[in-house]
């Protein structure tokens, strides 16, 4: 893989786990989600 | 955390981050005073930023008259540096007694500007643009300066940013953002947010329930709580870095993965670290230097033990106004002080200089920081909560 390719696909994976923090951060704001994931448990 | 559920804020920090890179005739950080004020103004009203703003013109101003005498070939004599640090610890200590006043339930000196404006951090900023300026650095203009003292960003939680920083940033033009600088930024913010609202908030509702009060009974709560209390921290102060990073303004990291650390030592050198970093600069240097200059280079050694426990009192202190914090700062120091002595007398032997050694502190160094932490902030955790 050419290193302007490895660069790519290390931006592209970093833009996808920003996403999925977001995703977890936005998830976890929901009282009900929260209390469900954390507590029901 | 109130701060950063708030839509303000992000739309504040978002307008910051664009308009910081947009094309104004003006210095960076002049630019980001006027963007602050503004910001400062959203999030805390008025009447708060035009309190930051005030504070901010007081201190410029003597340390602007402190800079005219040294130009002028004058002595600034003891006065003027006195004022300076008077109104800087006298509001210090106001704000750490309103804060005591009002954790047991009453309010003494109203000084609620001082809370809104996390006053304990602005201290620290204020003492650290007085030596510099008195040292001989540039002063910034009151603008540029109230930027410094009250960034908006380091509301919730610091980090301790530092003059010099502020000061280059300032003479140098702001670079220009890329996509994988802005990607850099978003994705530090973003793992701060993960830290504080799915890691910590998640710890504390598994251990004590969504609206529950935290426990501090038994050492199990205490160890639960120095972690749900690095994820917190370690969050705010990754959202205030991120931010910073995007917007150019200096924001230093304050925590380096410090429950890898192998020693309580390192572990104060990585948690916290802005904090440490202002400590030894402004407290623990200057102490060990007057010290040996008084009593010579032979008391080197119990000279710095003991400029350790006043510099971990002083951190014990600014965290709470109480004599509860003064004996934690107390004992800290010591169990520093402690372990420097047996570290020094165990590096004595070859053996404990060796790799096998090295390997087996890389394995049990962790658990041992972690298992005196949870013991010395055992006693504190109702003050420090």
């Amino acid at each position: 893989m050419s290193p302007r390719a490895r660069r790519a696909v290390g931006l592209a994976l970093k833009v996808l786990w920003v996403v999925v923090k977001l995703t977890l951060v936005a998830a976890l704001l929901d009282r009900n989600a929260a209390n469900f994931v954390y507590a029901g448990f | 955390m109130n701060l950063l559920l708030r839509p303000e804020f992000w739309w504040a920090a978002l307008a910051a981050c664009a308009l910081m890179h947009a094309p104004w005739p003006a210095r960076p950080m002049r630019r980001f005073g006027a963007l602050n004020a503004a910001a400062l103004a959203l999030l805390l009203g008025w009447r708060v930023a035009a309190g930051a703003a005030l504070l901010a013109l007081l201190a410029w101003g003597l340390l602007a008259l402190l800079r005219r005498r040294r130009a002028a070939g004058r002595s600034p004599g003891p006065a003027l540096p006195l004022a300076y640090l008077l109104l800087a610890v006298a509001l210090f200590v106001m704000h750490k007694l309103d804060l005591e006043r009002r954790a047991a339930g009453g309010s003494l000196l109203p000084v609620e500007l001082l809370a809104r404006l996390a006053y304990s951090y602005v201290f620290l900023r204020l003492v650290d643009a007085g030596r510099c300026v008195a040292d001989g650095l540039r002063l910034l203009d009151p603008l540029s300066l109230l930027g410094y003292l009250c960034p908006f960003h380091m509301l919730v939680a610091g980090p301790v940013n530092v003059y010099r920083d502020h000061l280059a940033a300032d003479e140098a033009p702001l670079p220009a953002p890329g996509f994988a600088s802005v990607l850099g930024g978003v994705d530090v913010v973003t793992t701060g947010l993960l830290y504080k609202l799915v890691l910590a908030e998640g710890l504390r509702i598994f251990a004590f329930g969504l609206d529950g009060p935290l426990r501090t009974a038994g050492l199990a709560d205490s160890a639960l709580l120095f972690v749900y209390l690095f994820f917190d921290f370690a969050g705010y102060s990754l959202v205030a870095l991120g931010l910073g990073r995007l917007m150019g303004v200096p924001t230093p990291v304050n925590f380096d993965r410090p429950l890898l650390a192998t020693s309580l030592t390192e572990f104060w050198r990585r948690w916290h670290a802005s904090l440490g970093q202002w400590v030894r600069a402004q407290l623990f240097l200057p102490l060990q230097t007057a010290l040996v200059r008084r009593f010579g280079p032979a008391r080197a050694r119990p000279a710095a033990l003991l400029v350790l426990v006043l510099s971990f009192t002083f951190v014990g202190l600014w965290h709470g106004l109480n004599l509860a914090m003064l004996l934690w700062g107390v004992a800290l120091g010591m169990a520093l002080a402690l372990e420097k002595l047996v570290r020094d007398g165990l590096l004595r032997h070859a053996w404990a200089r060796g790799p096998a050694a090295g390997r087996l502190a890389r394995v049990l160094g962790p658990a041992y920081v972690f298992a005196a932490m949870v013991l010395l902030l055992h006693p504190v955790w109702g003050v420090l909560l």
